[in-house]
């Protein structure tokens, strides 16, 4: 009979919140009166988020462009300096998608269907799959020999009965045949950097990788700088399709249903329940936590062959920020290019409290990210750092900013009379 | 009205009233007066829609399989969430710089657990052309009893077909899948048609096939609950037992007793088509390895023949093992806390003429919706509680029609485990298609029922006899669990 009674706590609460929550949206709402104005205001916060989607995938696309650039000049004619003008356009390229990472909310949004994203940002990486890699000891790579199995280098870069084209690269990334990531920003990474086998710099693959003849230091330097511009070719394509898809003033696209206005708030519920979502299960949870375990192995960070992970911390971050502000600024430049409507000035319409929460909510997070971002260690070293260090308890408060932001997200969704959005969700 | 609802309906009530001090009171006495208008309406229990108790989850949307039950305290949230990291995230050859997730291959089904449980749900047998997707294995055997009274693997092949390998190394092969179809009648003169699957392997590597080979086609099934099965204790599985049938209803239901590694002695066989693993971690490691090829402390050799093996052995490994006893836990963890998601429409006419006449023309005497967990130490919270899986975890007689003629451990070619049926209605919601069975030959549910033979056949006659609005109704009840 006690465990009934307890059980039942659980259920009526549940039971009870619910219909509390729903009454809110039937009943009339205080701010009856505002609400005239209501729908206008979403639809500029919606066409501020559109605006904002269709520059970040634009930049990002334009610096894949750079990198594109960078890398042909460097196959053609292999050196140092070129292969630090590659990584130089490599990190500039990272900071403009990271700010698109916001974008996967929305149901059906353009980056995740269809696979794009999947070509663009797939981790982990097969890194043997694409090239030559150093023999692991189980936990960490530990012997500089090359894996050879029956006498060849691993990869397809080293299979010269495999044709490297788009198509080729692209088709491996099938239902089915997951198990081949072979294209996007890990494999051009893995390509520049090679892998991360040292304890206090990113991974040092020699220029000389990509060069024939006498002083190469690998074979199959033309496959390997062919795969390179290949995958160069596929990030800017796919980035561009995707552009596209938020282009304005095109009829039918993803923007214009987007944006339709019977569509209002099928949007904008997509909108933030997508943002709840990441932000608690992906950027606070999935991407940090691994990390974060006792045992976990150095490289579980996704920028691991750069050694650029807190880039991505810092980056999903002001991709949020973006969102929230309705600001979009190019990061190397400082330029404006977006100044509108943002999600606080939605929020503040409906309840000025929740929106200075999501303010306080994002500064927060933005505090505790540059903790780990200045943090003197680089991110694989204080993965394996045992718990309790303060770098450790930085990582863990960043994530904890992260769920707190989606708590303050799913206020500001509820407050816009929305129903509360389970963020554990997929 | 029964008595015991009376006091549910005041117990729920009060406490309505008393866990909502910051929602209006106007709203609160709604949803009691709404309750019980519910109950005065219809007889029905609101609380009849929690499957699982308060390991229930309120969601009909495509997510639904894949949130934890709301009663794990959330200090376990981190947990879950690594395991959801390691259950859906692919795994990548060795050697590579992301330590923790190396080792696939060199054989594999899929390269991820999400691959085939798609969205923590169940897999399509075939894509639009009818060619097999990764969610549908096929076990091979030899006649023969093995080590434990496993079954023998195919010398060539092993205990799994796998068809996809990582570079350099050689898939298996290739499966052809056809269909026969068959008609059937109803007793008010309406046809049906039934398919019956073909396999053909063909463009195979490591030689031919036993002639006499066994081969038994599994589908991924979805997850949510297994942690409140794994709750059940032996005794209450064993008491439904009745293997030779001494009520003679014509249903026995028998146990499976399978080989456990960690202890090292046969348990009771819970999970899987023919109840063929004795717990959720055995589970999951058993298919980390036959599936991708990623070895554990449960499984530390790759499931390779000594063809294979001799073939890759200078394949690097992924270390030793490839997944270790932490990230097994955790994906272990997070398969046994996805909750169950809530019934729907619990209220509605057909529902309840469906739930009274699955009741009525004996489904129930399988998929029995009433068991009472036991003591858990996985998850404490899951520990003496009543749910409703619409299962008696025992294998039975299926008939011929079903039958894969390969035995598996005390389980024979023509027995399979009762699936639990709880949260199947949303198979459509999540995963997109509704074939069910143990090979997705049902094409939905009423395909399924039509497929049950032997110990089930009696009920499948009785189903064949309802009008045509009573089947639809039985249907309406399951799209609706």
């Amino acid at each position: 009979m006690k465990s009934i009674s307890l059980l039942t706590i659980a259920i009526v609460g549940a039971v009870a919140f619910a219909s509390c929550k729903k009454k809110k949206e039937d009943e009339p709402q205080p701010q009856q009166e505002t609400q005239v104005e209501g729908p206008s205001k979403k639809q500029q916060f919606l066409s501020t988020y559109a605006s904002i989607a269709h520059t970040s995938f634009t930049e990002a696309k334009t610096a894949a462009q750079v990198l594109q650039t960078a890398i042909n000049s460097f196959v053609g004619s292999p050196d140092a300096s070129k292969l630090e003008a590659c990584k130089t356009a490599y990190k500039a390229a990272r900071v403009a998608y990271l700010q698109c990472e916001v974008f996967r909310g929305p149901v059906g949004n353009p980056l995740d269907s269809a696979g794009a994203e999947g070509f663009i940002n797939s981790w982990p990486l097969d890194e043997g799959y694409i090239d030559y890699t150093f023999a692991d000891n189980g936990g960490i790579v530990v012997n500089t020999d090359t894996v050879k199995i029956n006498g060849k280098l691993q990869g397809y870069v080293n299979d010269r009965t495999k044709t490297i084209s788009d198509v080729n690269l692209l088709g491996s990334n099938g239902e089915g045949s997951d198990a081949n990531i072979s294209v996007g920003f890990h494999a051009i990474e893995f390509l520049l950097w090679g892998q991360d086998i040292y304890v206090d710099s990113p991974g040092k693959r020699p220029y000389t990788d990509y060069v024939t003849g006498t002083s190469a230091t690998a074979p199959n330097a033309d496959r390997r700088g062919e795969y390179l511009k290949v995958c160069a070719t596929i990030l800017v394509d796919i980035l561009d399709q995707v552009a596209e898809k938020w282009k304005p003033d095109v009829a039918g696209n993803y923007r214009a249903n987007f944006l339709a206005t019977s569509r209002v708030d099928a949007s904008l519920k997509s909108v933030l329940s997508g943002m709840i979502k990441l932000t608690k299960g992906e950027f606070g949870g999935e991407r940090i936590l691994p990390a974060l375990a006792e045992d976990a192995s150095q490289e579980e960070e996704h920028s691991c062959f750069s050694d650029l992970t807190k880039d991505d911390f810092k980056y999903d971050v002001i991709g949020y920020e973006n969102i929230l502000t309705g600001v979009y600024k190019q990061q190397l430049t400082g330029l404006t290019l977006v100044n509108s409507i943002g999600l606080s000035k939605l929020v503040e319409e409906v309840a000025s409290a929740k929106a200075s929460n999501l303010a306080m909510a994002i500064a927060d997070l933005k505090s505790k990210t540059d903790v780990v971002y200045n943090a003197t260690l680089p991110y694989d070293q204080i993965i394996v750092k045992p718990a309790g260090n303060s770098d450790k308890a930085a990582v863990q408060s960043m994530s904890d900013a992260w769920v707190k932001l989606s708590e303050r997200l799913n206020e500001a969704n509820t407050a816009l009379g929305y129903e509360v959005v389970n963020p554990d969700e997929e | 009205m029964f008595y015991n609802q009376v006091v549910m309906t005041r117990i729920l009530a009060i406490l309505i009233v008393i866990g909502l001090v910051a929602c209006k009171k106007k709203a609160s006495e709604e949803r009691i007066q709404s309750i019980e208008a519910i109950e005065k309406e219809t007889g029905v229990d609101p609380l009849e829609a929690y499957l699982a108790g308060s390991a229930s989850v309120n969601d009909a949307s495509n997510g639904a399989f894949g949130i934890q039950a709301p009663n794990v305290p959330s200090d376990r949230l981190a947990d879950f969430q690594v395991g959801n990291s390691f259950f859906r995230d692919i795994w990548v050859t060795a050697p590579s710089s992301t330590t923790s997730r190396d080792g696939l291959g060199p054989l594999l089904n899929a390269s991820s657990c999400g691959a085939c449980h798609t969205l923590d749900g169940r897999g399509k047998p075939h894509d639009e052309l009818f060619n097999p997707t990764s969610s549908l294995l096929f076990r091979l055997s030899i006649v023969g009893l093995g080590n434990h009274g496993a079954s023998v693997d195919e010398p060539n092949y092993g205990g799994q077909f796998q068809p996809k390998s990582i570079l350099g190394a050689q898939a298996e092969g290739e499966v052809k899948l056809s269909y026969i179809e068959m008609k059937g009648k109803y007793a008010d003169g309406t046809f049906y048609t039934l398919r019956k699957p073909t396999y053909i392997f063909q463009n195979l590597a490591y030689g031919a096939m036993d002639p006499s080979a066994m081969v038994s086609p599994r589908l991924a099934q979805q997850l949510p609950g297994l942690g409140l099965l794994e709750a059940l204790s032996e005794q209450t599985i064993l008491s439904n037992a009745d293997p030779n049938d001494l009520d003679a209803d014509g249903i026995s239901g028998t146990a499976n007793y399978v080989w456990d590694e960690a202890s090292q002695s046969n348990k009771l066989g819970r999970f899987g088509w023919k109840a063929n693993q004795p717990s959720i971690r055995q589970q999951v490691a058993g298919a980390f390895n036959g599936d991708m090829g990623i070895t554990s402390t449960l499984f530390p050799k790759e499931g390779l023949t000594t063809q294979q093996g001799e073939l890759y052995k200078e394949f690097p490994n992924g270390g030793l093992p490839e997944i270790n006893d932490s990230r097994l836990d955790q994906v272990t963890f997070y398969c046994a806390t996805l909750g169950v998601p809530l019934r729907r429409n619990i209220s509605h006419p057909d529902v309840l003429q469906g739930k009274a006449l699955f009741a009525q023309i004996g489904c129930e005497q399988c998929h029995l919706s009433k068991l009472k967990t036991g003591n858990y130490t996985l998850v404490p919270q899951f520990s003496n509680k009543t749910i409703k899986p619409y299962t008696d975890m025992l294998l039975h007689d299926m008939g011929e029609g079903l039958a894969d003629a390969r035995p598996d451990f005390n389980a024979t070619g023509s027995e399979w485990r009762t699936p639990p049926l709880w949260g199947i209605g949303l198979v459509k919601t999540v995963n997109n298609h509704t074939f069910f069975l143990h090979d997705g030959r049902a094409r939905n549910f009423e395909e399924a029922i039509l497929w049950h033979g032997g110990e089930g056949g009696k009920a499948k006659e009785e189903f064949t006899k309802l009008t045509a609005k009573q089947r639809q109704q039985l249907i309406f009840f399951l799209e609706n669990l």
